[in-house]
């Protein structure tokens, strides 16, 4: 008898959902986060390498390129504060019914960017 | 305890720690980004400022080091790789603790 084990299914395959969508999100930002950490990282090491050096980072911030990443980063971590804080409740056990937790996140998504407007807009 | 259960654990510790020091951090990041290198001393002058920011910076890192190592366990197959992967991201963690530490003295 030949027995063929499952592969496991791919994102591709998957019914979108708002739930699965809200899921790879949270990693696709902790991925985002990561990238974050790498320019607060350069900060710091131009920061210290002097204030010729440092201009490059002030010229990278000022240009729209630099604005546009660094409020898609805020944006990010907006998102995986939030969610994360969802996921906590999972953890605890709440938050599992259908209804709670399609609520817990289009509230999530919502405050992300509301967040990330008080961050830069206000 | 099990090592996979501390490891969950502590991810989640470093979580819920993460949560006001974040904040903090999201309303003053828009000025950081934006500060001139003089402005930017002038911040870290401040031992409030550095203290939160490196209280970020290590609890980010280990929450950051611990997740990616699941993602990477999910999606690189070579083991070689995998570690060379987890061993790149404790590169970054070290050089910006590292580097925030010099910053300070």
């Amino acid at each position: 008898m030949s027995f063929k084990s499952p592969l496991s299914p791919h994102l591709q395959v998957y019914k979108w959902q708002l739930s699965s969508l809200l899921s790879i999100t949270h990693r696709m930002t902790s991925v985002f986060n990561l990238a974050g950490m790498i320019f607060l990282t350069l900060w710091i090491l131009l920061l210290i390498s002097g204030q010729n050096t440092f201009s490059y980072f002030e010229m990278f911030s000022s240009s729209f390129i630099g604005k546009f990443i660094f409020v898609g980063i805020t944006w990010s971590f907006s998102y995986h504060l939030l969610n994360g804080i969802r996921h906590l409740f999972w953890d605890l056990g709440y938050g599992y019914d259908l209804k709670v937790a399609n609520l817990s996140g289009i509230i999530v998504l919502l405050s992300s960017f509301v967040l990330t407007f008080l961050v830069w807009f206000i | 305890m099990n090592h996979v259960v501390s490891k969950w654990l502590m991810q989640r510790v470093a979580a819920v720690l993460l949560i006001p020091v974040l904040l903090w951090f999201l309303f003053h990041f828009d000025n950081l980004m934006n500060f001139s290198y003089l402005e930017a001393l002038q911040f870290l002058n401040n031992r409030f400022n550095v203290a939160v920011i490196s209280l970020i910076f290590i609890l980010a890192f280990f929450h950051m080091r611990l997740g990616m190592s699941e993602i990477f366990e999910d999606y690189i197959q070579d083991e070689k790789i995998r570690k060379l992967a987890n061993l790149s991201i404790l590169g970054i963690s070290s050089t910006a603790c590292l580097g925030l530490g010099l910053q300070a003295l």
